[in-house]
Protein backbone atom coordinates (compact mmCIF):
# COMPACT_ATOMS: atom_id res chain seq x y z
CA UNK A 1 0.00 0.00 0.00
CA UNK A 2 1.50 3.36 -0.89
CA UNK A 3 0.02 5.32 2.03
CA UNK A 4 -0.11 4.97 5.80
CA UNK A 5 -2.81 3.33 7.94
CA UNK A 6 -4.92 6.50 8.20
CA UNK A 7 -5.82 6.14 4.53
CA UNK A 8 -7.28 2.62 5.05
CA UNK A 9 -10.66 4.07 6.02
CA UNK A 10 -11.30 5.20 2.45
CA UNK A 11 -9.52 2.31 0.77
CA UNK A 12 -11.49 1.16 -2.31
CA UNK A 13 -11.71 -2.46 -1.11
CA UNK A 14 -14.24 -1.21 1.45
CA UNK A 15 -16.42 0.04 -1.39
CA UNK A 16 -16.62 -3.41 -3.00
CA UNK A 17 -20.17 -4.73 -2.90
CA UNK A 18 -19.99 -8.31 -1.58
CA UNK A 19 -23.27 -9.16 -3.27
CA UNK A 20 -22.14 -8.48 -6.82
CA UNK A 21 -18.44 -8.97 -6.21
CA UNK A 22 -18.96 -12.63 -7.06
CA UNK A 23 -17.74 -13.20 -10.61
CA UNK A 24 -20.91 -14.85 -11.96
CA UNK A 25 -23.20 -12.15 -10.56
CA UNK A 26 -20.94 -9.50 -12.02
CA UNK A 27 -21.26 -11.31 -15.37
CA UNK A 28 -25.06 -11.47 -15.12
CA UNK A 29 -25.30 -7.75 -14.41
CA UNK A 30 -22.82 -6.96 -17.21
CA UNK A 31 -24.88 -8.87 -19.78
CA UNK A 32 -28.10 -7.25 -18.58
CA UNK A 33 -26.62 -3.75 -18.48
CA UNK A 34 -25.55 -4.11 -22.09
CA UNK A 35 -28.68 -5.88 -23.35
CA UNK A 36 -31.25 -4.16 -21.13
CA UNK A 37 -33.21 -7.40 -21.00
CA UNK A 38 -32.30 -11.01 -21.56
CA UNK A 39 -33.99 -14.36 -21.39
CA UNK A 40 -32.84 -17.15 -19.10
CA UNK A 41 -31.39 -19.29 -21.91
CA UNK A 42 -29.23 -16.48 -23.31
CA UNK A 43 -27.76 -15.75 -19.86
CA UNK A 44 -27.18 -19.45 -19.19
CA UNK A 45 -25.45 -20.06 -22.54
CA UNK A 46 -23.42 -16.85 -22.55
CA UNK A 47 -22.15 -17.31 -19.00
CA UNK A 48 -21.89 -21.12 -19.34
CA UNK A 49 -23.88 -21.87 -16.22
CA UNK A 50 -26.24 -24.64 -15.24
CA UNK A 51 -29.96 -23.87 -14.83
CA UNK A 52 -29.82 -24.34 -11.08
CA UNK A 53 -26.74 -22.22 -10.60
CA UNK A 54 -28.13 -19.36 -12.67
CA UNK A 55 -31.49 -19.55 -10.87
CA UNK A 56 -29.81 -19.20 -7.48
CA UNK A 57 -27.77 -16.18 -8.57
CA UNK A 58 -30.80 -14.54 -10.17
CA UNK A 59 -32.81 -15.05 -6.99
CA UNK A 60 -30.06 -13.42 -4.90
CA UNK A 61 -29.83 -10.44 -7.24
CA UNK A 62 -33.62 -10.12 -7.49
CA UNK A 63 -33.91 -10.14 -3.69
CA UNK A 64 -31.50 -7.21 -3.63
CA UNK A 65 -33.69 -5.47 -6.26
CA UNK A 66 -30.81 -5.31 -8.72
CA UNK A 67 -32.91 -7.05 -11.39
CA UNK A 68 -36.44 -8.18 -12.05
CA UNK A 69 -37.51 -11.65 -13.18
CA UNK A 70 -40.59 -11.97 -15.34
CA UNK A 71 -42.02 -15.40 -16.11
CA UNK A 72 -44.33 -15.41 -19.12
CA UNK A 73 -45.86 -17.80 -21.64
CA UNK A 74 -44.86 -17.31 -25.27
CA UNK A 75 -46.51 -19.58 -27.80
CA UNK A 76 -47.73 -21.74 -24.90
CA UNK A 77 -44.19 -22.20 -23.63
CA UNK A 78 -42.86 -20.77 -20.37
CA UNK A 79 -40.10 -18.24 -20.76
CA UNK A 80 -38.17 -16.25 -18.17
CA UNK A 81 -37.10 -12.69 -18.97
CA UNK A 82 -34.64 -10.89 -16.73
CA UNK A 83 -34.29 -7.12 -16.69
CA UNK A 84 -31.76 -4.97 -14.88
CA UNK A 85 -33.07 -2.22 -12.59
CA UNK A 86 -31.63 1.28 -12.23
CA UNK A 87 -30.24 0.20 -8.82
CA UNK A 88 -28.55 -2.76 -10.52
CA UNK A 89 -27.06 -0.58 -13.21
CA UNK A 90 -25.72 1.88 -10.62
CA UNK A 91 -24.31 -0.95 -8.48
CA UNK A 92 -22.50 -2.43 -11.49
CA UNK A 93 -21.05 0.94 -12.49
CA UNK A 94 -19.81 1.51 -8.92
CA UNK A 95 -18.30 -1.96 -8.75
CA UNK A 96 -16.40 -1.51 -12.01
CA UNK A 97 -15.17 1.90 -10.86
CA UNK A 98 -13.93 0.39 -7.59
CA UNK A 99 -12.17 -2.45 -9.42
CA UNK A 100 -10.45 0.02 -11.75
CA UNK A 101 -9.47 2.17 -8.81
CA UNK A 102 -8.02 -0.85 -6.99
CA UNK A 103 -6.13 -1.94 -10.07
CA UNK A 104 -4.68 1.55 -10.52
CA UNK A 105 -3.59 1.58 -6.86
CA UNK A 106 -1.85 -1.78 -7.21
CA UNK A 107 -0.09 -0.60 -10.36
CA UNK A 108 0.99 2.63 -8.67
CA UNK A 109 2.28 0.56 -5.72
CA UNK A 110 4.26 -1.69 -8.06
CA UNK A 111 5.81 1.30 -9.85
CA UNK A 112 6.67 2.83 -6.46
CA UNK A 113 8.42 -0.39 -5.33
CA UNK A 114 10.41 -0.59 -8.57
CA UNK A 115 11.60 2.99 -8.16
CA UNK A 116 12.76 2.27 -4.59
CA UNK A 117 14.75 -0.76 -5.76
CA UNK B 1 -10.01 -10.34 -5.13
CA UNK B 2 -6.57 -11.59 -4.21
CA UNK B 3 -4.25 -10.27 -6.87
CA UNK B 4 -3.65 -7.70 -9.54
CA UNK B 5 -3.91 -10.33 -12.28
CA UNK B 6 -7.24 -11.55 -11.02
CA UNK B 7 -8.69 -8.04 -10.92
CA UNK B 8 -7.37 -7.33 -14.41
CA UNK B 9 -8.87 -10.65 -15.53
CA UNK B 10 -12.30 -9.73 -14.17
CA UNK B 11 -12.22 -6.36 -15.93
CA UNK B 12 -11.13 -8.07 -19.17
CA UNK B 13 -13.97 -10.57 -18.82
CA UNK B 14 -16.45 -7.72 -18.33
CA UNK B 15 -15.19 -6.01 -21.47
CA UNK B 16 -15.34 -9.24 -23.48
CA UNK B 17 -18.88 -9.91 -22.31
CA UNK B 18 -19.95 -6.38 -23.20
CA UNK B 19 -18.47 -6.71 -26.70
CA UNK B 20 -20.17 -10.06 -27.27
CA UNK B 21 -23.59 -8.92 -26.06
CA UNK B 22 -23.32 -5.68 -28.07
CA UNK B 23 -22.55 -7.70 -31.20
CA UNK B 24 -25.49 -10.05 -30.54
CA UNK B 25 -27.89 -7.21 -29.78
CA UNK B 26 -26.99 -4.87 -32.59
CA UNK B 27 -28.46 -4.97 -36.01
CA UNK B 28 -27.90 -2.16 -38.45
CA UNK B 29 -29.06 -3.46 -41.81
CA UNK B 30 -32.84 -3.23 -41.39
CA UNK B 31 -33.01 0.45 -40.29
CA UNK B 32 -30.67 1.36 -43.17
CA UNK B 33 -32.83 -0.56 -45.67
CA UNK B 34 -35.92 1.21 -44.31
CA UNK B 35 -34.24 4.61 -44.68
CA UNK B 36 -33.31 3.66 -48.25
CA UNK B 37 -36.87 2.63 -49.06
CA UNK B 38 -38.26 5.88 -47.62
CA UNK B 39 -35.74 7.94 -49.60
CA UNK B 40 -36.69 6.00 -52.73
CA UNK B 41 -40.34 6.72 -52.05
CA UNK B 42 -39.51 10.42 -51.59
CA UNK B 43 -37.69 10.33 -54.90
CA UNK B 44 -40.58 8.70 -56.76
CA UNK B 45 -43.20 10.92 -55.15
CA UNK B 46 -41.19 14.15 -55.09
CA UNK B 47 -43.43 15.93 -57.59
CA UNK B 48 -46.54 13.89 -56.93
CA UNK B 49 -47.29 13.95 -53.22
CA UNK B 50 -46.65 16.21 -50.30
CA UNK B 51 -45.01 15.46 -47.00
CA UNK B 52 -48.18 14.43 -45.19
CA UNK B 53 -48.79 11.56 -47.61
CA UNK B 54 -45.20 10.43 -47.08
CA UNK B 55 -45.71 10.64 -43.32
CA UNK B 56 -47.91 7.54 -43.48
CA UNK B 57 -45.13 5.21 -44.71
CA UNK B 58 -42.71 6.95 -42.31
CA UNK B 59 -44.87 6.19 -39.27
CA UNK B 60 -45.69 2.71 -40.59
CA UNK B 61 -42.00 1.99 -41.10
CA UNK B 62 -41.24 2.95 -37.47
CA UNK B 63 -43.96 0.58 -36.23
CA UNK B 64 -42.69 -2.02 -38.69
CA UNK B 65 -39.19 -1.66 -37.21
CA UNK B 66 -40.68 -2.01 -33.71
CA UNK B 67 -42.42 -5.26 -34.69
CA UNK B 68 -39.29 -6.55 -36.42
CA UNK B 69 -37.09 -5.84 -33.38
CA UNK B 70 -39.64 -7.36 -30.98
CA UNK B 71 -39.67 -10.51 -33.10
CA UNK B 72 -35.85 -10.54 -33.24
CA UNK B 73 -35.59 -10.06 -29.47
CA UNK B 74 -37.89 -13.00 -28.89
CA UNK B 75 -35.79 -15.08 -31.29
CA UNK B 76 -32.33 -14.28 -29.88
CA UNK B 77 -33.36 -13.65 -26.28
CA UNK B 78 -31.89 -10.19 -25.63
CA UNK B 79 -32.57 -6.51 -26.17
CA UNK B 80 -35.12 -3.79 -25.59
CA UNK B 81 -34.98 -2.03 -28.98
CA UNK B 82 -38.59 -2.99 -29.81
CA UNK B 83 -39.85 -0.70 -27.04
CA UNK B 84 -37.70 2.18 -28.30
CA UNK B 85 -38.97 1.92 -31.87
CA UNK B 86 -42.56 1.70 -30.60
CA UNK B 87 -42.07 4.82 -28.48
CA UNK B 88 -40.48 6.60 -31.45
CA UNK B 89 -43.36 5.56 -33.73
CA UNK B 90 -45.92 6.83 -31.24
CA UNK B 91 -43.97 10.08 -30.82
CA UNK B 92 -43.80 10.73 -34.58
CA UNK B 93 -47.46 9.77 -34.97
CA UNK B 94 -48.32 12.22 -32.19
CA UNK B 95 -46.37 15.03 -33.86
CA UNK B 96 -47.99 14.28 -37.25
CA UNK B 97 -51.48 14.32 -35.73
CA UNK B 98 -51.05 17.30 -33.41
CA UNK B 99 -48.83 19.59 -35.51
CA UNK B 100 -48.85 18.20 -39.07
CA UNK B 101 -47.98 21.53 -40.66
CA UNK B 102 -45.00 22.12 -38.40
CA UNK B 103 -43.65 18.59 -38.74
CA UNK B 104 -44.01 18.35 -42.49
CA UNK B 105 -43.11 21.94 -43.36
CA UNK B 106 -39.75 21.86 -41.70
CA UNK B 107 -38.82 18.21 -41.90
CA UNK B 108 -39.74 15.59 -44.49
CA UNK B 109 -40.49 12.07 -43.23
CA UNK B 110 -37.07 10.68 -44.25
CA UNK B 111 -35.47 13.34 -42.08
CA UNK B 112 -37.81 12.59 -39.16
CA UNK B 113 -37.01 8.87 -39.35
CA UNK B 114 -33.33 9.84 -39.77
CA UNK B 115 -33.48 11.75 -36.47
CA UNK B 116 -35.12 8.76 -34.76
CA UNK B 117 -32.43 6.43 -36.15
CA UNK B 118 -29.70 8.83 -34.92
CA UNK B 119 -31.15 9.04 -31.40
CA UNK B 120 -31.50 5.24 -31.18
CA UNK B 121 -27.97 4.87 -32.61
CA UNK B 122 -26.60 7.14 -29.86
CA UNK B 123 -28.43 5.18 -27.15
CA UNK B 124 -27.22 1.87 -28.58
CA UNK B 125 -23.70 3.20 -29.25
CA UNK B 126 -24.12 2.10 -32.86
CA UNK B 127 -21.88 4.25 -35.08
CA UNK B 128 -23.42 3.06 -38.36
CA UNK B 129 -26.91 4.12 -37.25
CA UNK B 130 -25.62 7.49 -36.01
CA UNK B 131 -23.88 8.21 -39.34
CA UNK B 132 -26.77 6.87 -41.47
CA UNK B 133 -29.50 8.58 -39.46
CA UNK B 134 -27.79 11.95 -39.31
CA UNK B 135 -26.93 11.83 -43.04
CA UNK B 136 -30.61 11.13 -43.83
CA UNK B 137 -31.77 13.91 -41.49
CA UNK B 138 -29.34 16.52 -42.83
CA UNK B 139 -29.63 15.72 -46.56
CA UNK B 140 -33.41 15.26 -46.58
CA UNK B 141 -33.87 18.27 -44.27
CA UNK B 142 -31.84 20.50 -46.60
CA UNK B 143 -33.57 19.10 -49.67
CA UNK B 144 -36.96 20.00 -48.21
CA UNK B 145 -35.91 23.58 -49.05
CA UNK B 146 -34.29 22.56 -52.37
CA UNK B 147 -30.89 23.56 -50.97
CA UNK B 148 -29.11 20.70 -52.74
CA UNK B 149 -31.16 20.46 -55.95
CA UNK B 150 -30.84 24.22 -56.50
CA UNK B 151 -27.10 23.64 -56.90
CA UNK B 152 -27.97 21.71 -60.07
CA UNK B 153 -29.12 25.05 -61.52
CA UNK B 154 -25.72 26.56 -60.96
CA UNK B 155 -24.07 23.47 -62.37
CA UNK B 156 -26.29 23.61 -65.48
CA UNK B 157 -25.24 27.22 -66.10
CA UNK B 158 -21.62 26.28 -65.58
CA UNK B 159 -21.69 23.47 -68.17
CA UNK B 160 -23.91 25.44 -70.54
CA UNK B 161 -26.96 23.20 -70.17
CA UNK B 162 -30.45 24.67 -70.33
CA UNK B 163 -32.74 25.00 -67.31
CA UNK B 164 -35.05 22.36 -68.79
CA UNK B 165 -32.37 19.68 -69.03
CA UNK B 166 -33.74 16.44 -67.48
CA UNK B 167 -31.21 16.32 -64.65
CA UNK B 168 -32.06 19.92 -63.68
CA UNK B 169 -35.83 19.48 -63.76
CA UNK B 170 -35.56 16.18 -61.90
CA UNK B 171 -32.88 17.34 -59.48
CA UNK B 172 -34.88 16.53 -56.35
CA UNK B 173 -35.61 13.00 -57.56
CA UNK B 174 -31.91 12.65 -58.30
CA UNK B 175 -30.93 13.77 -54.76
CA UNK B 176 -33.41 11.45 -53.01
CA UNK B 177 -32.60 8.67 -55.47
CA UNK B 178 -28.88 8.92 -54.70
CA UNK B 179 -29.64 8.91 -50.98
CA UNK B 180 -31.83 5.84 -51.46
CA UNK B 181 -29.13 4.07 -53.50
CA UNK B 182 -26.50 4.77 -50.84
CA UNK B 183 -28.71 3.49 -48.00
CA UNK B 184 -29.93 0.41 -49.85
CA UNK B 185 -26.37 -0.53 -50.87
CA UNK B 186 -25.03 0.00 -47.33
CA UNK B 187 -28.01 -1.92 -45.91
CA UNK B 188 -27.39 -4.90 -48.19
CA UNK B 189 -23.67 -4.95 -47.27
CA UNK B 190 -24.57 -4.76 -43.54
CA UNK B 191 -27.15 -7.54 -43.99
CA UNK B 192 -24.57 -9.83 -45.60
CA UNK B 193 -22.07 -9.13 -42.81
CA UNK B 194 -24.68 -9.83 -40.14
CA UNK B 195 -25.73 -13.10 -41.80
CA UNK B 196 -22.09 -14.19 -42.11
CA UNK B 197 -21.52 -13.40 -38.41
CA UNK B 198 -24.64 -15.32 -37.38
Amino acid sequence: MPDGPESNADHPTLALDELIHQRTRLGILTVLAEAGRSDFAYLRDTLRLTDGNLSRHLQTLADAQLLTVDKVFEKRRPRTWVEITETGRAALDTQIEVLRDLLARVERGRDHSKEQQ
Amino acid sequence: MSSHDEMAGVLDDIERLRTRVRADRRETSVPLLVLGTLALLSSVMANVAGGLLLAVPAVLSLFGLALYYQHRERRIGIGTAGKRWTTAGLGVLGVCVLVPGLAMLFLPPVAIVGIVVTVIGVRDRNRALIVGGSAAAVIAGLEQWYVISNRFWGLAKLVGAGPLTWWVTNAQQFVFGSLAGAFLATGVVALRQERRRA
